[in-house]
């Protein structure tokens, strides 16, 4: 087995954390792909693409904004359309997921989640920022240094932005 | 509710204020902005919401988020997301600190803790899933395999197991050491040295190799190089054992590393010895330029599907890093490591020496032979692909027990699906480049440095499956059922049997075994049975293995049973029960019919049947639809499939030819032939056959000189290929060629020299001589050559035993014919009579050519012994029958000839002017045939010499 000098913390600490992420959404990517080929094909791709690149540049990981922001905007987008698609088997009590049953806990994230990017669009309209830093966030789960380097604002700004649209965030969704 | 932009600057820009105020200090400045109120709306909540301390979603992140949607879905499959607590030591080891944490576990440094000895080790923990008492055993019995590789390049597996926690772990030798990449790039080392690392990691890897284990996840951080610069390879065979423990719609998720690997890995093919020669070719780029295998954009590419679209990447010499000079790396460089990067498996090198050898051959300013896209390449590739039939049921089975140590026998059998026309050789080609290939990393210490023969590979293979007394009976009997399918193609039908007595052996043995592998078996006795003629036996042996598939759910057990019944209406075709075949067929096409997605390769393999079945059976129309289906199969299957696309479109161009349909069966032809030119090397004898269909072709539509053309030049390559019956065949055609242009000389010698020829091979009575003897007769008869009395009274004798040992196919009937004409133009009708007696009563009115031309005969015969009154009705209806567009020349020909004589003995003026004026255009004619010219010719002297025109 290997053993390598391990880079900063830092570094270290992050790229554990997007590795999580990423192999939790590319979990729940390949389960829906499984279901339905042809629905996700294009965010499993997404979020396989953007993690690729995330990777390529891993000596400066936190770095390539935009990727880190394609990562964002993949993770929202499987989750959501994950959400989705269980809501409406919900509704509809379809037999294709005979094999998965919400527990109470499920079904409320998957409206959370639903919640979320209504509210998150409505941000979006109004101030596009703030709805990239929602996504780095939430989605990614960066820290408020992390993702105000992707934007490439300061932390000052971030900071501000991150309380306005926190607020506005727990305004729409309660 | 609603908000729009302008609104929302103007609260954002007081919420900005107000926000870090207390209360009463806000209550002033709103009082002093008096904003609208709607603004006043928007800002009260949402200053309400930032003082709220209720936990919102927006304060977790999506790792808790798929962490609860996780706790119900799969539970099973994504647990790699949690961390799993690290327990203080599992089994003797210590556990010390973690070294790396990634998508496939954890890994831990760790020391010996019985106090016997000091030893550091690395302990990989898998994903943390339970593993059933099924899965624990295959683990144990794959790090088994894995145990047994030594070698100094290759770090170590030690221990593993499954801990009281019930994680499976893996305990590794530790080696400190860095990514060959950055080693180099740290240590500024040079080209040469940089070759000697690649090198050494070839050497670690055709050990494996050897073993039947794969790395399956070559990449720099898998290949350290350690403190004594010495390459280690590590998290060997890991990416095999994972994929093991996922389900069937995981195993095709990416489990490589999606920037190193090869294409079909990303397709999602099972590990394979030529995945981690890719990968090798993708590391030596990467320490000649430092660049990675592929970009996201390239990524998306592949998983959108469009797989097709991988292109090797530029040569290394134009990317080169900046240290080396890129005119070293020019050419023998660039193509060695282009070679191991080709996109198809085939044409990547053989194996991990050949690619080793190449290195080193170039490090010592040798030759390489890395030549891109050889020919000997290209057919290597077409004929390893070539299908066995059983092969892809057999591997499916087989990765699900022994997994990725076997992959390197999966992944290349499971390419092979069967075809239909090939000749048996080509199949052993397959089977033995197969074999080769497989096994061509043979330990040149263990050999001598001697080459292994495909029977001392299979003897290797025997051997390994004895020694390894543990080996649970299904994958023992599966392994069995493969290599008694090898040894069958090879033609070592004893061997295959023996093979299959064992697999017998271990199925009585063990009554619990799964049906599907009894019935793999009975299938396989079938198939042996079927070569060995027995086709009695074959066809009890599919009864049976039909029944103990009688309702197949899985499916692999469904299409087994489907080649099980492709295979039962061979069988009833070959008996000549057309009707039982077809009955068979429909219960495949049912059965596939069931599958979801489709099984192409089987389905390929039916409608080919049926076609050539149809064919056989003369429904040329029904042939003609199986065989476009089959082609529009073979389309799909895309690149892979175009050397059977030949066989495909040769198949109909006989249909076409059959159907009369020149123009068509010329263009398959034409295409087919161009696809072979393509797909085989010059001079292969797959070529020779198209250009032996494409010369038959040209023949029946009347173009002579071209059709010898093309027949000369297949029968250099055959003679060249020493294929004997090929160039018989070749010759026969010529020499029906030559006399239908009239060259009756050399006509009449050669097939006087290919009859002999093949009489020595087939027999005094087959077909084909029979045919020769025709031809030779037709000639001779054209130049009223004295030879022609001995000749004939040959040809009289062979028919007539022919016809006593109930012999007497097509040709022979044309042999007849040809007789009886002989016969009316020398004056004899009782013997003509004779003759034509074996085509039946005339009066019995059929179409087509041979009988229309026994009908004219038969007229002619009653003209000559005046029974001018019995060819009335005949003459009408053959008449008739002449506005039949497909007919031949010769057909019109005799036809004319006849209603030329019966209206010249009936003194009918104006219908004898109708015939000999049909004659005259018949004898014009380009596309008419110099016997029928000569025929015509002796008729209208003898009508001028009796006067009657």
């Amino acid at each position: 087995m290997s053993t390598r000098d391990p880079a900063s913390a830092d570094h270290g600490e992050t790229q554990a954390r997007l590795e999580r992420v990423y192999q939790s959404l590319r979990g729940i990517a390949r389960r829906e792909r499984a279901r339905n080929p042809s629905q996700t094909l294009n965010t499993t791709v997404l979020v396989h693409e953007a993690w690729l690149k995330l990777e390529q540049s891993r000596t400066d990981l936190a770095s390539d904004n935009h990727l880190m922001a394609t990562f964002a905007l993949a993770a929202r987008q499987i989750l959501v359309d994950y959400a989705r698609r269980r809501a409406a088997v919900k509704r509809t009590h379809s037999e294709d997921y005979e094999a998965f049953e919400l527990g109470d806990r499920q079904t409320r994230t998957i409206e959370d989640i639903l919640a979320m990017e209504q509210a998150l669009e409505q941000l979006e309209a109004l101030d596009d920022r703030l709805a990239r830093l929602v996504e780095l966030r939430f989605f990614v789960g960066c820290t408020l240094e992390e993702a105000a380097d992707c934007l490439d604002i300061s932390h000052r700004t971030a900071t501000r932005d991150w309380t306005r649209a926190r607020a506005f965030l727990k305004t729409v969704l309660t | 509710m609603s908000l729009d932009v302008a609104t929302w600057t103007r609260v954002t820009e007081l919420f900005e204020q107000l926000v870090e105020l207390p209360p009463v200090q806000r209550e002033q400045v709103l009082e002093s902005s008096r904003p609208e109120p709607v603004v006043r709306e928007w800002l009260d909540k949402l200053l309400c919401a930032h003082e709220s301390s209720d936990e919102c979603l927006i304060d977790h992140t999506v790792l808790g988020v798929v962490g609860e949607l996780e706790s119900s879905t799969n539970a099973a499959a994504d647990h790699e997301t949690r961390r799993p607590a690290l327990p203080e030591r599992i089994g003797p080891w210590r556990l010390a600190g973690e070294i790396a944490r990634g998508g496939m576990g954890i890994v831990v440094r760790a020391e010996r803790d019985d106090g016997q000895y000091q030893q550091q080790v690395a302990i990989k923990l898998l994903r943390a899933r339970s593993l059933d008492a099924a899965e624990q055993r295959m683990l144990q019995q794959e790090l088994r395999l894995l145990a047994r590789l030594e070698h100094p390049g290759i770090a170590r597996l030690i221990d593993g197991g499954v801990s009281e926690e019930g994680l499976p772990y893996i305990v590794m030798e530790y080696v400190a050491g860095e990514p060959i990449d950055e080693w180099c790039n740290r240590h500024g080392v040079d080209l040469d040295q940089r070759i000697a690392l690649v090198e050494q990691v070839c050497e670690a890897l055709a050990h494996a190799h050897r073993r039947l284990v794969v790395h399956a996840d070559i990449k720099p951080a898998n290949v350290l190089v350690d403190e004594q610069g010495r390459v280690r390879l590590v998290d060997f065979g890991i990416a095999g054992l994972l994929a093991e423990s996922d389900s069937a719609a995981v195993r095709t998720e990416l489990r490589c590393s999606p920037a190193w690997c090869a294409p079909e890995q990303l397709a999602g093919e099972s590990p394979d010895a030529s995945q981690d020669i890719f990968a090798t070719g993708a590391l030596l780029r990467r320490l000649l330029t430092g660049r990675r295998m592929r970009s996201g954009q390239a990524i998306t590419c592949w998983l959108a599907g469009q797989s097709g679209d991988y292109q090797p990447p530029a040569p290394p010499s134009t990317e080169a890093l900046d240290i080396l000079a890129p005119q070293r790396l020019r050419g023998d460089l660039d193509a060695i490591c282009l070679r191991a990067l080709q996109a198809d498996p085939q044409q990547r090198y053989v194996s991990m020496n050949a690619l080793r050898a190449d290195l080193e051959r170039w490090r010592q300013g040798h030759m390489v032979s890395a030549r891109p896209l050889s020919p000997i390449g290209r057919c290597g590739r077409f004929l390893r692909r070539h299908p066995l039939p059983v092969a892809a049921s057999t591997v499916a089975v087989l990765a699900l027990v022994v997994g990725f140590t076997s992959a390197t026998i999966n992944a290349r059998q499971a390419r092979l699906a069967a075809t239909q026309a090939q000749t048996e050789a080509m199949r052993a080609d397959a089977v033995r480049d197969f074999v080769l290939d497989l096994f061509r990393a043979a330990d040149p210490l263990r050999q001598g440095g001697a080459e292994l023969s495909t029977r001392e590979v299979l003897a290797g293979a025997v051997e390994t499956l004895d020694a390894n007394a543990k080996l649970p009976p299904e994958v023992r009997v599966q392994i069995l059922n493969l290599l008694s399918d090898v040894q069958r193609s090879l033609g070592g039908y004893d061997d295959a049997e023996e093979l299959l007595a064992r697999a017998e052996n271990v199925l009585t043995k063990t009554p619990d075994l799964p049906v599907l592998l009894r019935a793999e078996t009975r299938f396989q006795q079938a198939l042996l049975a079927e070569k060995l003629s027995d086709r009695e036996r074959a066809r009890e042996s599919l009864t049976e293995a039909a029944r103990l598939l009688a309702d197949p759910n899985e499916r692999s057990a469904v299409e087994l049973r489907a080649r099980i019944e492709i295979e039962l209406a061979l069988n009833a075709s070959r008996s000549s029960e057309p009707e039982r075949a077809e009955t068979h067929f429909d219960t495949a096409q049912h059965l596939l019919a069931t599958l979801q997605p489709p099984e192409l390769d089987i389905e390929k393999l039916l409608h080919g049947n049926r076609g050539v079945a149809a064919y056989r059976a003369g429904d040329y129309e029904r042939a003609l639809d199986e065989m476009r289906q089959t082609l529009a199969i073979q389309q799909q299957l895309g690149n892979a499939e175009q050397g059977a696309i030949v066989t495909t479109l040769s198949n109909l161009a006989a249909i076409e030819a059959q159907l009369g349909r020149l123009d068509e069966a010329l263009d398959y032809d034409r295409r087919a032939l161009a696809i072979a030119r393509q797909a085989f090397p010059e001079g292969h004898m797959l070529i020779g056959r198209r250009l032996y269909s494409l010369g038959d072709t040209l023949r029946q539509r009347g173009e002579f000189d071209a059709a010898l053309e093309a027949l000369a030049e297949a029968r250099r390559i055959q003679q060249a290929a020493d294929l004997p019956a090929q160039v018989e065949l070749i010759d026969l055609t010529r020499a029906r060629t030559l006399l239908a242009m009239g060259r009756f000389d050399e006509a009449a010698d050669l097939a006087a020299e290919t009859g002999q020829a093949m009489a020595a091979r087939e027999g005094p009575l087959a077909g084909e001589v029979l045919l020769l003897l025709d031809f030779e007769l037709a000639a001779l008869h054209a130049l009223d050559d004295p030879l022609l009395a001995e000749r004939l009274m040959l040809a009289e004798q062979r028919l007539a035993s022919a016809i006593e040992a109930e012999r007497v196919g097509g040709h022979g009937r044309r042999l007849a014919l040809t007789l009886a004409a002989i016969a009316l133009d020398r004056g004899d009708p009782a013997r003509a009579g004779r003759w034509l007696a074996l085509h039946g009563d005339r009066s019995a009115f059929e179409a087509g050519d041979v009988p229309l031309i026994a009908l004219s005969l038969e007229l002619r015969r009653r003209v000559y012994i005046n029974e001018p009154a019995a060819t009335t009705g005949l003459a009408e209806r053959l008449q008739h029958a002449l506005n039949e567009s497909t007919l031949t020349a010769e057909t019109r020909a005799h036809a004319w000839c006849a209603l030329a004589e019966v209206a010249a003995a009936g003194n009918q003026g104006r219908r004898l002017a109708v015939a000999l004026d049909e004659l005259e255009q018949l004898a014009a004619s380009e596309t008419t045939d110099a016997p029928s010219r000569r025929m015509i010719e002796r008729m209208r002297a003898a009508l001028d010499e009796t006067g009657t025109s």
